[in-house]
């Protein structure tokens, strides 16, 4: 079974990056990316087996590729989807560390991508479907740069503390911590890519409801968290873009920003809406 | 063969400076007095050819320097004479601010007493003196003793390297004097491994100890990489000097020097060697200083010179990229508020201090581990010097040509089938003497060179090389000059 394996070998991965770092074993580190990007192949290799064996196609060999995806298809993506950020952001050998944050959420969601496997979610008609990629594609590019910026503020925060009360550098700053402002680009990039994803994700989100569920704004929850979210990263991009927020301040925004956007896809599986992932679809 | 491998020395620990300064054989003259006299080979043939009152042809310096000046009964001495009966046959001088230390080795005491002599002598003092102060190494301790220190672990701050170079210097001395022989060849190579492996496989000499150097690594913990930030340096003292010296070797990109005598920041800033130096006039530290990401201040001003509130306008025209001021004046130079902003990190050097403080402790720590190595190897190293004798020697090479034989004799035995017992016994009495016949020359050659005192433990060490006995494993390609240098 494929999606067991990919779920084995990531979490070896991430098993043999912790150990690596606890025993300062640079060939434990190097299993642990190579077991990452097996990982990552085999995932790729399911998402795109995927594309042809939607039920919709065996059902009926007229539907174009990927028409009938489940929302477990979907999850999946987005675990992709922070993997592979991962590994564009690994290219900085100071940030290899973020495996440590960007692995599990990646196992996480892959994991969670079973709970609703089975459940259809047939598109729209034609004009809609372009809107909903979009809605979709862009809120899980923006997610993932969130989950590195999160990362990466995370290891900021920690740094920081530690520089600004003097404690040792031996002790209490592992040489595998990224230097601060290594941590602060990524916050950077997540913040100047992130945020104009966000905003396409949250617009084409609502043209689509528009004629597809008659209401542009139908008032779930899910739609106040995330604009009231949108709200928040864009006083961090603006604050980060013009008056040169940057460092600690910035890496606590980012942090609540990341929070408030795992919350609200978490809630996909508790709460009752247009989003959650056990509704099917319906829309003929 | 009796030899055996001694160290006189004086160090850091044994006696004060005044007494390190009164014996240092750092001056090349004074080295030169010390080490015994050590007749080159050519020097030697022409003697016996010509007579030794021809040696005045060799020219004044070359007779001067090849007579023992201990023996000034003039060159009509006969010199070979004198080179056998000195005790002494391998010498190597190491002479550094933090120790002097003699490797020697000779028959037995008699060698140490004469270095003794010798080196008391070279620097105008009395062996009576000089004996109150020198520890003396035997034997394994000797070994034990001088992979200590090739390891620095005997150094006046424990883990620095630089005691390894001035080593190796020692030897290159020791080696075109021809003061080393196979001995002292095999011991100082092995030392260098010795120091090379404890550096490697513990974690003796890293982190840094020096104040500068723990401040360039703050840097980094900060900026990562440090080719596109700028550094300032405010006073242009030797502590800047140092600091700049670390921080292009981090490598820097820029570094702005500014003083209150201009000329001094100037002077200072043309010195920098592949870094864009640049003097800024003092009046302009305020307006230059939103340019420099990382600010060393070591100026002897009584009142601080940066102030938080400056900085709030700094940060702002830098839109607020970090900022890292490193405060090494005493009384400070800056105000211990800066550390309070946003995105700028300050230390003082108290602060620096606890961190060279507690890396020196991790050394302290790591040096226990590294002991275990110096044991280890100095073990191995004592192995050999027992088995550079004649006797094990002759017993190793027989034992390993007998067992060649007999798993030869095993492996023909088997192609054969069975056989019947006089063949085998044939068979057996045949390879026995060719061993015999096959060994009989080189142990005869072995032992002819044996009564020479010189040649024995070289030509020992070739056989024991040349026929593996220590079972060692074929070194590096490039080993082979090493090589080269302690078999001639």
């Amino acid at each position: 079974m494929i999606s067991i394996s990919i779920i084995l070998v990531y979490a070896a991965g991430f098993i043999c990056a912790l150990a690596g770092l606890h025993f300062k074993q640079q060939n434990l580190k190097n299993v642990a990316n190579w077991m990452t990007v097996l990982g990552f192949i085999l995932h790729s290799m399911l998402l795109i087996s995927a594309l042809f064996n939607s039920p919709e196609t065996v059902d009926n060999g007229a539907a174009t590729l990927g028409d009938a995806l489940t929302k477990g298809y979907y999850l999946q993506l987005l675990s992709w989807i922070v993997v592979l950020l991962y590994f564009i952001f690994r290219q900085r050998p100071d940030l290899r560390l973020l495996s440590i944050t960007t692995i599990p959420l990646a196992l996480l969601l892959f994991s969670l991508s079973f709970k609703v496997a089975k459940i259809r979610s047939d598109l729209p008609p034609a004009l809609s479907k372009l809107f909903l990629h979009m809605h979709i594609g862009s809120f899980f590019f923006s997610f993932a740069l969130l989950a590195m910026g999160f990362g990466a503020g995370v290891f900021f925060l920690y740094s920081e503390k530690k520089i600004k009360k003097k404690k040792s550098l031996r002790t209490e700053l592992p040489p595998d911590l990224p230097a601060l402002s290594s941590c602060d680009k990524v916050n950077h990039l997540a913040v100047i890519f992130g945020f104009p994803l966000y905003t396409v994700g949250l617009i084409s989100g609502f043209i689509w409801a528009g004629p597809t569920w008659g209401e542009t704004l139908s008032g779930d929850v899910k739609e106040l968290i995330s604009i009231f979210n949108w709200l928040i990263f864009a006083i961090l991009f603006h604050q980060r873009l013009v008056k040169g927020l940057r460092g600690r301040k910035a890496a606590i925004l980012l942090i609540i920003v990341f929070g408030i956007a795992a919350a609200s896809l978490l809630s996909n599986f508790f709460v009752e809406s247009h989003h959650s992932f056990f509704t099917i679809n319906n829309y003929q | 063969m009796n030899r055996e491998i001694f160290i006189i020395g004086l160090n850091h620990r044994s006696s004060d400076v005044e007494v390190r300064e009164a014996f240092a054989l750092s001056d090349p003259e004074a080295m030169e007095r010390c080490f015994p006299p050590t007749p080159s080979c050519s020097q030697l043939r022409a003697r016996s050819e010509y007579g030794p009152e021809h040696a005045s042809e060799y020219g004044p310096e070359h007779a001067n320097e090849a007579l023992p000046t201990d023996a000034p009964t003039g060159r009509a001495q006969d010199f070979t004479a004198f080179s056998r009966s000195c005790p002494v046959h391998e010498s190597l001088i190491l002479s550094t601010c933090n120790r002097v230390e003699l490797a020697v080795v000779g028959k037995d005491e008699e060698a140490v007493e004469y270095m003794i002599k010798r080196w008391a002598e070279a620097r105008g003092k009395t062996p009576e003196e000089l004996r109150h102060y020198i520890y003396i190494h035997k034997g394994p301790e000797a070994v034990r003793h001088i992979f200590t220190v090739a390891s620095s672990l005997d150094s006046l701050v424990l883990g620095e390297p630089q005691i390894l170079g001035q080593l190796k210097e020692a030897y290159r001395k020791a080696v075109s004097g021809n003061q080393t022989k196979v001995i002292l060849n095999r011991l100082l190579h092995k030392a260098f491994s010795v120091a090379k492996r404890v550096r490697t496989e513990t974690a003796v000499a890293s982190s840094a100890v020096s104040i500068s150097y723990a401040a360039v690594e703050l840097a980094k913990r900060i900026f990562g990489g440090m080719s596109n930030y700028t550094a300032m340096l405010i006073g242009a003292g030797e502590m800047a000097e140092l600091a700049a010296t670390h921080l292009i070797n981090a490598g820097v990109g820029k570094i702005l020097v500014t003083n209150r005598t201009f000329e001094r920041a100037e002077e200072l800033a043309k010195q920098f060697r592949g870094v864009a130096g640049e003097a800024v006039p003092f009046e302009k530290l305020t307006e230059r200083l939103p340019e420099a990401d990382i600010v060393i201040s070591s100026t002897g001003s009584q009142e601080t010179i940066i102030k938080a509130k400056n900085i709030k306008d700094v940060l702002k025209a830098r839109k607020q990229r970090p900022m890292f001021f490193i405060d090494i004046a005493v009384p400070r130079d800056i105000d211990p508020d800066v550390n309070n902003l946003d995105n700028v990190y300050l230390y003082d050097i108290d602060d620096l201090k606890d961190v060279v403080e507690e890396n020196l402790a991790q050394r302290r720590e790591e040096a226990a581990r590294a002991r275990t190595i110096v044991d280890e190897e100095s073990k191995t190293f004592c192995n050999w010097i027992k088995s550079l004798d004649l006797q094990p020697t002759i017993v190793d090479l027989l034992r390993r040509t007998d067992k060649m034989a007999q798993e030869e004799l095993n492996r023909t035995l088997k192609r054969l089938g069975p056989v019947d017992d006089e063949t085998r016994e044939a068979l057996q009495t045949m390879l026995q003497s060719i061993v015999k016949k096959f060994n009989h020359e080189p142990i005869t050659f072995l032992k002819r060179r044996f009564e020479e005192e010189e040649a024995g433990a070289r030509y020992l060490d070739i056989t024991r090389r040349m026929f593996n006995l220590d079972e060692e494993e074929a070194p590096p390609a490039e080993a082979h000059n090493d090589r080269k240098r302690s078999v001639v």
